[in-house]
């Protein structure tokens, strides 16, 4: 079975939105927040979503690479 | 107060950048909302393009933030339209990994950033905070541009004496020439104000005027500063680097103080002025440059010629266009005007209220020989601001030492008027006559004496000696 990159790209655009959504609300979360321990927390959040961007982008790239430059 | 109170409200909003959200995700609409609210921005947000374009027709925004991808009308057609109405308008375009090169489109028809799907807020504010930084530079840099065309328009030069009339009709004559221009006159006459009155008010106006004093750079470094060097050249040159005749390309290069360039830089600058190229310096590469010249000099350029210490090829090229700035005791009926202005700008500068001259205090100024021209004249009203402390007017004693030594009745009481008026020229140059033999007489006709009685240059008194035809008195 072919490998489907139309869907796979949609998914990964799908997955950058929600990721867009946790960094975004963090950073309010930290903003409003005044425990060092529930800011510790909160930064483990915003960490976790930093990484997870960089392994859609790395997926991304790969895909690219595979097919060929994406259309917009 | 209430009403105080609702203008100062109205003031702060006025105040804070605008800035219009566009995406249709609500969520991640409504974070970039609250945080740049918090950041201090007055925020509004559409959650499609013809949203955003309804939005747009009615608010001036400073900056819009918009997704590449919106259900109806994309990114770039409102990023587009909203450009049209305000070209002024920041834009900035979200996108997700795989539009880079849409967003890469977008900068070209006019975004100034792009920020890539998922970002933090903090990042976003960071571009925000650049492109504001960088329309306020721009704007900075126009407002400095056209204060600059302002100052030297040759309107703003100061001078209602006949013999600045004429300058100005002759500045208003070759602006619009490419021709190049020798401006002659003594110390602190304004030559680089003409200068750049003529470079103001030409077609180059666009462009810079580089400016260089050929006698304030050692003679060793001149030809590298005006001509670049490649790197190697000679011990330091690490780099390649252009010089001033590069630097002013298309536009005018100003170089004062002509008269003490070496006879080998004569030659190089003979080329240019014949051919517009040159070398640079260790350099073998022929660089042509599209240059006005303008060039000044204090010195008797012709008896520089005269005694082969100037050529005399480049001294008839330099002088196609020869201005002469008369000295400041040649107009001594623009004194008061000169001091006048020169108070309004040392008050201005130090936030002080407007203050007046006493009439003793501007007879003085009228009577002194002003060695230094106006720009001995505009130190000497520094100073007399600068002391004048919480009084209204600048007294005698506010005014710089050997100023208060002339008597400030010498004209008052020894020139009249008949009714038929009198040759102000030729009156003048009877004063002066009379003060260099005066100062001979009492020198016993020792000339550095003689000079430093009338606060003058050895080298002035003896031109003045041979321009009066007093050699034979000494």
């Amino acid at each position: 079975m072919d490998f489907d990159f139309e869907k796979a790209r949609f998914s990964l655009h799908q997955l950058n939105n929600k990721i867009a959504q946790i960094l975004a609300y963090a950073e309010l979360l930290q903003l409003s927040l005044t425990g060092d321990k529930e800011k510790e927390r909160n930064r483990l959040i915003i960490t976790g979503a930093l990484e997870a961007r960089q392994i859609t982008a790395s997926l991304m790239n790969d895909m690219r690479k595979s097919e060929g430059p994406a259309e917009g | 107060m209430v009403t105080e109170l609702n203008a100062e409200e109205n003031m702060e909003k006025i105040e804070r950048e605008s800035v219009l959200i566009v995406d249709d995700e609500v969520d991640l609409r409504n974070a970039i909302v609250a945080y740049l609210t918090q950041e201090g921005y007055e925020v509004q947000a559409a959650s499609n393009g013809e949203e955003a374009l309804e939005l747009v027709k009615t608010v001036p925004f400073d900056i819009l933030i918009t997704d590449m991808k919106l259900p109806g009308i994309d990114g770039t057609a409102v990023l587009q339209e909203a450009l049209a109405l305000y070209p002024e308008l920041i834009g900035i375009i979200i996108t997700g990994y795989g539009t880079v090169e849409n967003a890469v489109q977008a900068m070209k028809k006019g975004a100034y950033d792009y920020i890539g799907k998922p970002f933090q807020l903090v990042e976003m504010s960071l571009v925000v905070k650049q492109a504001l930084e960088r329309r306020r530079l721009k704007e900075e840099n126009a407002y400095l541009k056209t204060q600059l065309k302002e100052k030297y328009r040759f309107e703003s030069i100061i001078g209602s004496s006949k013999p600045m009339q004429e300058v100005f009709q002759m500045v208003e004559t070759i602006s619009g020439t490419n021709s190049t221009v020798l401006i002659t006159g003594e110390t602190g006459t304004g030559k680089e104000l003409v200068a750049k009155a003529i470079h103001f008010n030409s077609q180059r106006r666009e462009q810079k005027i580089v400016s260089i004093n050929c006698g304030a750079i050692p003679e060793t470094l001149l030809e590298s500063e005006l001509f670049g060097h490649v790197k190697g050249a000679f011990t330091g040159a690490h780099q390649t680097r252009i010089g001033r005749f590069e630097q002013a390309h298309k536009g005018t290069i100003f170089l004062d103080e002509i008269g003490n360039m070496t006879q080998t830089l004569q030659v190089k600058l003979l080329r240019i002025l014949q051919e517009r190229e040159f070398e640079r310096v260790g350099g073998t590469e022929t660089v042509k440059v599209d240059v006005r010249i303008i060039a000044a000099t204090s010195a008797n350029l012709k008896d520089m010629v005269d005694r082969n210490e100037f050529r005399s090829d480049l001294y008839y090229r330099l002088n196609v266009i020869p201005i002469h700035l008369p000295s400041l005791k040649d107009r001594r009926e623009d004194i008061p005007l000169l001091a006048k202005h020169f108070i309004k700008k040392y008050c201005q500068n130090s936030n002080l209220e407007l203050k007046t001259i006493s009439q003793e205090a501007m007879k003085m100024l009228m009577n002194y020989s002003w060695p230094g021209n106006i720009r001995q004249l505009e130190n000497a009203i520094e100073r007399g601001v600068a002391l004048v402390g919480s009084r209204n007017l600048i007294l005698p004693s506010d005014l710089p030492h050997e100023v208060q030594k002339t008597n400030a009745n010498l004209f008052i009481s020894e020139i009249y008027i008949p009714d038929e008026g009198v040759n102000f020229n030729t009156e003048v140059c009877f004063l002066e006559r009379e003060l260099i033999l005066q100062s001979l007489k009492k020198s016993g006709g020792n000339k550095k004496q003689a000079a430093k009685l009338l606060n003058l240059k050895r080298t002035t008194l003896i031109e003045k000696l041979k321009r009066l035809d007093l050699m034979n008195e000494v």
